[in-house]
């Protein structure tokens, strides 16, 4: 088994058209080919190389990170003396994946990173994170470096990014007992000692995934007296310092793959990330921005696990005298699993290719001034890739859930015995809407690009083409579905009442994710009819059922209704 | 503080605990440079993935000289090997080498599976070392690695084939068009009726030694057992033939090793040539290079044998070897 080239759906979304534009800017004129023996000297041995990696890691997760899955959850993390302790099976994990030079995907070369995009980087995480979710997060975590390398001073760039290139691992530590979704409250203190010239750390994080690393991104307050986001800073901090201390291990429901902490800085001396005062403002928005994108990945990963899992067994459990995938309820669940995973797989790639243009320009603006066409298409990239992450993030994460209920659901009984696979899917994919920023949370961030109807301007925009024969009449349906939401935004509009938008908002999101995700998966379909046509056909069917569902519920809508939910 | 180090690879399993040797030594002494040498027939697989996990180049047999090497390590299969370099040259050996602890001025120390147990000793190098089975698995491919290898930056690995080639074979050994047969019951017996009757008939004496034999039915490591390639003889008694071994089939204790044919084994010029479950591996065709017909029979219709073959069948040689046992005790 390989999990890269098991999956047809995956060498269509690596090979999409963008693609070259992606990593001819990435490579630069492929200049790195003179210094480094590694480097690809074209855009076709580029992608060959992304190939090659992706069916390493594919080999990697399907032959060793998977079946280690099940045996993490027995094992568990111990804390000693202050510092976690890996469960055997996570250090075997990380060694392999050390040993595969998969650390520090998305680095530059100089300092002995791979130099792929955010596509392939995602891509690979898809892989991870279906064989465990939780082992996932430790890996994907070295997307934090990616932050480092934005925003870093070349002395901490040189020091740290080819730490993690050789296997460090990174925590992004924002959480603490009284500031979760609201992080302007965040409370640890950071002290500058002009003697000493240096920062210190003192305080308390929580629920921080692998809060025991080897290099910390910390936000803290740097302005004694502020209260709010202005007053936080970007440090970073190292484990080798001994100053930073895990004080517990969470016993969480799923991932169990990376260790949840709490953890203590004691007077940790640290260093600052970029400008005073940008931390939450700037420099954690682009790191939660990955992060968010990291998790909308797990979500599709744990769907594609849940799917597989769910299928297999539909396919061998027979009751009734033959096996229970012919019966229409039992194919009715597979059918929207399925949906709803290419919907989202394809949402999730889209946003990944946005999110590298983004990238790229961002990058391309530090060396030279951009010229105007230039600004006004870097613009739009990294418009798009924020309006859709919250989206991806919320709506991957909803409907992973769906996914493994359905999932269990197939098995039957059985799905309810750790025997099977998709009972830890299912309590894996649980915290998907609540970390990174709840569900909710990507509403309030995603709210805007519809009130302001950017996403029907995607929608529209992602429907422009003719499409084939075949795919003509789910176009006009998903059309048709673009407008019941956009004739939803108007009513709610009319309310012109702040608190009933808050209330209705999430209503709003999923209208929209379903008309984006429609959009893009027929536009997926019409490049390849035999991949994706039949799940169009089933998401889109699902989706009139929720838009209308949706839109009934706010053309009754008004104030003594909103009153009648106060407890 | 770099070593030498080398590694046999004869293209089993157990050459992979080796590589991993000898990778470990280059972690603590990253000066180190580890060469993969083919000495099998069937290696060319594993010295790519030698390279696509961290050695530093792969060649051809013929550049492997005893001496030059600090540390030669090979798999368990070739403790014989090892004897047989070993007195050639009268350097160091051990066998059943668990790990290598470490190396200072001149030794190395080694900890060795005896009778169940675990023994250190420390040896002088230059050090011959077969690596026990109870070693670490080797490491997964490396993406740097494989990166570089895409970019075609190494090409040591198809330079070592061609080499090989080259310098054994001449360039006598053509591609021709090959026919190819069903391995179902009636593509078996339309087979023999049609080729083996035929050919049978016209070398029909009876040789004494494989060497000299008209016809030659070799088994490869494709045959699966000891057992199915035993059935080979039966074949061999009605075609009035002998038999012979591929290298890995001879490692894998299938056969003989006088059995062997190929580079390293016997020459052979039979009239007919048949080869079950054989790959085709240069070092091996190289010792057939100048047979009257040749005929493969292998699951992988893309083996290279099928190159060389003038007729096939694709098919699990462990079961066409009945069926063509019993259509030959029907129709000749």
């Amino acid at each position: 088994m390989n999990y890269y080239s098991d999956n047809e759906a995956l060498e269509f979304y690596l090979k999409h058209p963008l693609l070259r534009r992606i990593v001819d800017m990435k490579e630069k004129g492929y200049g790195d080919a003179v210094g480094y023996d590694y480097a690809p000297t074209n855009f076709e041995e580029a992608v060959r190389g992304y190939e090659q990696v992706l069916e390493l890691v594919g080999d990697l997760c399907a032959g060793t990170v998977a079946p280690n899955a099940e045996r993490v959850e027995r094992e568990k993390h111990t804390l000693e003396d202050g510092h976690v302790v890996y469960a055997p099976v996570t250090s075997e994990n990380l060694k392999l994946f050390r040993q595969a030079g998969l650390m520090g995907v998305s680095l530059p070369r100089r300092y002995g990173g791979l130099n792929f995009p955010t596509m392939v980087f995602t891509m690979m995480q898809e892989l991870v994170c279906r064989a465990d979710a939780g082992f996932g997060n430790l890996w994907g975590l070295q997307d934090c470096a990616s932050t480092i390398n934005s925003f870093g001073s070349d002395e901490q760039k040189e020091r740290y990014l080819p730490m993690v290139c050789a296997g460090a691992t990174m925590s992004m530590d924002l959480t603490e007992p009284d500031a979760g979704s609201d992080l302007q409250n965040v409370r640890l203190k950071a002290t500058y000692d002009s003697t000493s010239d240096q920062w210190y750390l003192d305080g308390v994080k929580r629920f921080i995934t692998n809060g025991d690393s080897d290099i910390h991104l910390v936000l803290a307050r740097s302005e004694e007296g502020s209260a709010d986001g202005r007053g936080l800073s970007l440090f970073i901090c190292e484990k080798s310092c001994g100053k930073v201390k895990t004080r517990r291990i969470e016993d969480k429901m799923g991932v169990q793959g990376s260790p949840t902490c709490e953890i203590v800085f004691e007077h940790a001396p640290a260093e600052l990330c970029g400008s005073r005062k940008m931390g939450l403002i700037k420099y954690v928005m682009s790191l939660m921005n990955g992060a968010r994108l990291g998790i909308a990945t797990q979500s599709v990963a744990i769907s594609q696990a849940a799917y597989s899992e769910a299928l297999a067994f539909a396919k061998e459990r027979c009751q009734f005298g033959k096996a229970v995938i012919e019966l229409p309820p039992v194919y009715d669940m597979l059918g929207n699993i399925k949906a709803r995973l290419d919907a989202a797989r394809s949402l999730l790639y889209e946003t990944a290719r946005n999110v590298d243009m983004g990238y790229q320009f961002a990058e391309l603006a530090r060396e030279r001034t951009l010229t105007p066409e230039e600004r006004a298409e870097s613009k739009l990239y990294s418009k798009i890739a924020d309006a859709l992450t919250p989206l991806v993030k919320g709506m991957g994460s909803e409907m992973v859930n769906e996914n493994v209920y359905d999932a269990v659901q197939v098995h039957g009984g059985s799905g309810y015995m750790r025997d099977y696979a998709c009972e830890r899917l299912y309590r894996d994919a649980r915290v998907t809407s609540i970390y990174e920023g709840t569900t909710q949370m990507q509403v309030v961030a995603a709210i805007r690009y519809a009130t302001t109807g950017f996403y029907s301007q995607l929608v529209d925009e992602y429907l422009s083409f003719e499409p084939s024969q075949a795919l003509a009449s789910l176009h006009a349906r998903v059309r048709a579905i673009a407008n019941v939401y956009t004739e939803a935004l108007e009513v709610v509009a009319s309310f012109e009442n702040q608190e009933m938008l808050d209330f209705l908002a999430r209503r709003l999101y999923e209208m929209a994710g379903y008309c984006v995700m429609s959009a893009l998966l027929l536009r997926d379909a019409n490049a390849c009819e035999e991949l994706f046509a039949s799940s169009l056909a089933r998401f889109v069917a699902i989706g009139e059922a929720v838009v209308a569902g949706h839109s009934t519920y706010i053309k009754n809508f008004n104030v003594e209704l909103l009153n009648k939910y106060k407890q | 503080m770099g070593l030498n180090i080398a590694v046999l690879a004869t293209g089993v399993p157990n050459d992979y605990k080796a590589l991993e040797q000898a990778f470990l030594l280059k972690d603590k002494y990253p000066e180190s440079k580890v060469a993969v040498f083919s000495i099998g027939a069937c290696a060319a697989g594993v010295l790519r993935e030698a390279m696509y996990r961290g050695a530093d180049e792969a060649l051809a047999s013929d550049s492997f000289v005893p001496g030059c090497h600090d540390v030669v390590l090979c798999g368990c299969q070739c403790a014989e090997e090892i004897a047989r370099l070993t007195s050639m040259t009268g350097l160091s050996c051990v066998v059943c080498v668990r790990s290598i602890l470490s190396f200072s001025s001149g030794n190395i120390a080694v900890e060795c599976v005896v009778e169940n147990s675990i023994e250190e000793s420390v040896l002088s190098l230059p050090v011959f070392a077969s690596v026990d089975s109870s070693a670490v698995s080797c490491r997964p491919r490396n993406a740097y690695c494989l990166l570089r290898h895409n970019r075609g930056k190494s090409p040591q690995v198809s330079h070592a084939v061609a080499l090989n080639a080259e310098q054994t074979c001449n360039g006598s050994v053509e591609v021709k068009e090959c026919k190819y047969y069903q391995a179902s019951d009636e593509g078996v017996r339309t087979f023999v009726k049609e080729i083996l009757r035929t050919r049978v008939l016209q070398s029909a004496d009876t040789a004494m030694s494989l060497k000299d034999s008209s016809v030659v039915v070799v088994g490869g490591y494709g045959v699966g057992s000891k057992e199915t390639f035993d059935r080979l003889f039966e074949l061999a008694h009605l075609l009035h033939g002998n038999v012979g071994a591929t290298r890995p089939a001879v490692d894998a204790g299938y056969a003989t090793r006088d059995r062997m044919i190929g580079q390293t084994g016997v020459v052979v010029r039979p009239e007919l040539y048949i080869a079950f479950g054989v790959s085709g591996h240069t070092q091996h065709l190289c010792g057939v290079k100048e047979c009257g017909v040749m005929i493969s029979v292998n699951k992988d219709a893309e083996a290279p044998i099928n190159a060389f073959a003038d007729y096939s069948i694709i098919g699990d040689a462990r079961e066409v070897i009945d069926k063509i046992i019993t259509y030959c005790q029907q129709e000749l």
